[in-house]
């Protein structure tokens, strides 16, 4: 049922309306498919006149309804296909002979090349086991290997279609496709012939059906001319006429140089392997697809030519295929016959092949871009079928001769896109780390703790800088997400000096521990070293100066709960060079006190200086009162715990 | 279609291998059976003509090693019935009319024997003899002068054409006999 759906498309429904006449029923349903019948018997019949019409009046008036797609429901279309290609002329009177002179001859291929030397008288000196080439026996063994590789190929012509199935197809096709090979043996038979074959077959068989639905409606006033160059008796011959006429267009795309032709042309057949020619030879078709890709396809469409280029895709790859099958699996059946209607059109250059590859690559254009190499490959190598045919069709008239044909309106628009990678946001640095005010664990830890410490702040430094690093790195990436003084940038940078100076801090007030510690046991320390070390507190101090702004912000509530004794002892801390100053002469006569004490009892003399000794004691303690508070920390910071207590045991004493 | 009839090879034992020349005519996918007259002696010789076709029959000669070769064999071919037998077992070797008797008996249109290590065929009371005679030329003890030689029928419905190869001197001569059935 398949088979007569594809030909009841071809004929245009008439098929439908012959369905009706066989339905029962009374004479007015009768009459009205009669009259459906008449009309498509008119025509048919003035199909045909027109068509002898128009080759008395203008023979080339054909291509251009080839070109426009006209034929696409003719039923002369095999007519038509042999206008175009040459088999028959424009002289429509001499058909018949013509068609007689092609009957004749491919009947003589029957006689030439299919000899059974089994039938045959044949020469006293040949025999089956002979190896010469001109043993009849040779040829008829090597005939047999050829048909069997025939047949296997036609057997899966257009896996699809049920029309290729039928066993008159099929040995017609193996005949037709034998016979060319006999008759060409320096193109013998190449895998890809029989795709070339099946539309044509298709086609005539088509016209020839269509024949014979009108013979059996007309019955009567056929022209001779029409039944004599559409008999169906002779399919094979007439197949025959207009294959070998195509396979002259195409052979450079089969033919593949380096090879010596045989009188006989089965050895060569045999010494041919596909594989092993197209491989270590150069076919020609491949200098046709560089030509293709170099003048046409670059001339079209730059960007798709360097991005084949680029992707380092051969048009072979592809290429080969699509020209040696013409399209045959890339488009529908039906739609493969309206790009071959225009093929044919322009049959005497045979040019048009060439920019129909073109026009199909730029309708997959924006795909192929778009893809990477293995997507791009499949695009290629099993051509999208939502592409229309009519515009790839137009596109590629128009590249053929832009003169006669006028650009098609709604084809592809080539865009190009700006060569520019997208800007990436880069994400600002991590939230900061809360920082940990370790002023108190600072000023009470011990050497191992502040080696911690200063350990645990040079890789917080060096976290800092890896994020500064980055944030550099990303000013070179992206430029619009970057400003110039960037408050990041700067806090950044002032976290980093407040580590360097805390660290320094730490240090000095380490190293300040250790040198007052080695000067108490010497106990000969002078005025000097004295004060370079005090020179050295105030440094700390200094350097201590940016952490008194934590200190001041945390003491700002204190403020408000202190009371009103609680709030002078606060005065006093907010002076504090004041007790610092004080603090130094206060550190040396308590020194002086204590090595006068430890020699007054034993002699007379040292009452005079007791004397003296008491006058001073006066001065320190008038001080001692004022700055109740700090002497405290004085006496934690100078390590001196024992000077307390002798002060107290002279004010006994006196 | 092509029978290809050849017999007593006798290798290794009396010879190393068929003919070069020989072997040169015998390619594969032209011949579709194969008749074997015995004395093919050894399993390679047989997968040599397994080679060759994949029908083979063969029939035990008194030198062959496997003793489940029958000794005689009747195959089918178009409309012709075709007798297989060594010949070791007809007294007096290769006469005429013992070997008509054996036709008789196996009742069929050609009679194919060896072991006489020469070619002949001939036609007796309207039926037909071959003797392919020794592929290989082995040594007889009775013949200075053995030729090799071989026979390949072109069978078609009612007419045999026979091929006889013979390797006379360094060539190879081919003679064609015809034969119909009555």
């Amino acid at each position: 049922m398949t088979v007569w759906g594809i030909e009841a498309i071809t004929l245009n429904g008439s098929s439908a309306r012959e369905s009706l006449e066989h339905l029962p029923g009374n004479g007015a349903i009768r009459v009205i498919p009669e009259a459906g019948a008449m009309n498509s018997v008119e025509r048919y019949r003035q199909e045909w006149q027109v068509l002898l019409e128009n080759l008395d009046a203008d023979p080339e008036s054909l291509r251009q309804s080839a070109f426009a797609g006209d034929l696409k429901m003719s039923k002369f279309r095999s007519v038509h296909w042999a206008l175009l290609l040459r088999v028959l002329t424009s002289e429509h009177r001499s058909w018949t002979s013509q068609r007689l002179q092609q009957r004749v001859r491919y009947d003589k291929f029957r006689a030439d090349y299919v000899r059974n030397p089994h039938q045959l008288a044949v020469d006293c000196n040949d025999d089956p086991l002979s190896q010469s080439t001109q043993s009849v026996w040779n040829q008829y063994f090597s005939d047999q290997d050829l048909f069997a590789v025939i047949r296997q190929d036609v057997v899966r012509t257009f896996p699809g279609v049920d029309f290729f199935r039928k066993p008159l197809v099929q040995n017609a096709m193996v005949n037709i496709l034998f016979y060319y090979a006999r008759e060409h043996p320096y193109m013998c038979y190449r895998q890809g012939m029989h795709e070339i074959l099946a539309p044509i077959i298709f086609v005539v068989y088509s016209d020839h059906q269509s024949l014979l639905h009108f013979s059996e409606l007309a019955k009567t006033d056929i022209n001779p001319t029409l039944l004599d160059v559409l008999d169906p008796a002779y399919l094979e011959a007439d197949t025959y006429s207009l294959f070998s006429r195509l396979m002259a267009s195409v052979e450079s795309y089969y033919r593949v140089s380096n090879l010596v032709s045989t009188p006989g042309g089965h050895i060569e057949q045999r010494a041919e392997s596909p594989g092993d020619n197209e491989t270590s030879t150069e076919a020609e078709v491949i200098g046709q697809l560089n030509f293709i890709r170099d003048k046409i396809l670059a001339k079209q469409d730059q960007h798709l030519h360097h991005y084949l280029q680029k992707m380092e895709i051969p048009l072979h790859i592809f290429g080969i295929r699509w020209l040696r099958l013409l399209f045959g699996r890339e488009f529908m059946l039906l739609d493969l016959l309206l790009l071959w209607d225009a093929i044919f059109a322009d049959s005497d250059r045979f040019d048009l092949p060439n920019y129909i590859l073109v026009a199909m690559l730029v309708h997959i254009r924006d795909k192929l871009l778009l893809s990477d190499y293995t997507t791009s490959l499949t695009y290629l190598m099993r051509y999208p079928n939502n592409v229309d045919v009519h515009l790839v069709l137009r596109h590629a008239l128009f590249m053929l001769n832009p003169k006669q044909f006028e650009y098609p309106p709604n084809a592809f628009t080539c865009v190009s896109f700006a060569n520019s990678s997208a800007d990436k946001d880069v994400p600002p640095p991590a939230g900061q780390r809360p920082r940990t005010n370790s002023e108190n664990s600072s000023m009470a830890t011990s050497g191992s703790q502040i080696d911690r410490q200063i350990t645990f702040m040079q890789e917080r430094n060096a976290a800092d800088s890896s994020a500064l690093a980055k944030l550099q790195d990303t000013h070179r990436v992206a430029m619009d997400g970057y400003l110039e003084n960037s408050p990041e940038l700067l806090r950044l940078e002032l976290k980093n000096a407040q580590t360097v100076i805390k660290i320094a801090r730490s240090k000095l007030q380490s190293y300040l521990s250790t040198v007052r510690h080695h000067v108490g046991k010497q106990a000969n320390g002078s005025e000097e070293l004295g004060r370079t070390l005090d020179g050295i507190e105030e440094l700390c101090s200094f350097l201590d100066v940016k952490f008194m702004f934590p200190l001041h912000q945390r003491s700002a509530p204190i403020d408000q709960a202190l009371e009103a004794n609680e709030q002078k002892q606060l005065n006093t801390v907010s002076k504090p060079p004041k007790p610092t100053a004080s603090s130094t002469p206060a550190n040396a006569p308590a020194a002086l006190s204590a090595t006068g004490g430890y020699q007054m009892p034993e002699n007379a003399f040292m009452h005079s200086s007791m004397r003296r000794l008491l006058g001073e004691l006066r001065e320190i303690e008038l001080s001692t009162i004022t700055s109740d508070e700090k002497p405290g920390n004085a006496v934690v910071q100078n390590g001196l715990p024992a000077a307390e207590p002798q002060q107290r045991h002279r004010n006994e004493s006196s | 279609m092509l029978v290809l009839v050849l017999g007593d090879l006798h290798i290794p034992h009396r010879c190393s291998s068929l003919p070069a020349k020989f072997k040169k005519l015998l390619v594969p996918g032209r011949i579709h059976h194969i008749l074997a007259t015995g004395n093919i002696c050894t399993k390679e010789s047989y997968d040599y003509l397994k080679s060759l076709a994949n029908d083979v029959h063969i029939v035990r000669g008194d030198f062959d090693e496997n003793l489940t070769y029958p000794e005689q064999k009747v195959v089918t071919v178009g409309q012709f019935r075709i007798g297989l037998c060594h010949g070791h077992q007809v007294v007096p070797r290769g006469d005429p009319e013992a070997l008509a008797l054996i036709q008789r008996q196996l009742d069929v249109d050609i009679l194919i024997t060896g072991h006489t290590y020469k070619f002949e065929a001939y036609e007796h009371g309207n039926k037909f003899y071959i003797n392919p005679g020794s592929a290989t030329g082995a040594f007889n003890p009775l013949d200075t002068n053995v030729v090799p030689s071989f026979v390949l029928m072109d069978i078609q419905s009612t007419t045999v054409v026979t091929y006889v190869y013979q390797l006379i001197g360094d060539e190879v001569k081919v003679e064609r006999i015809e034969y119909k059935k009555i």
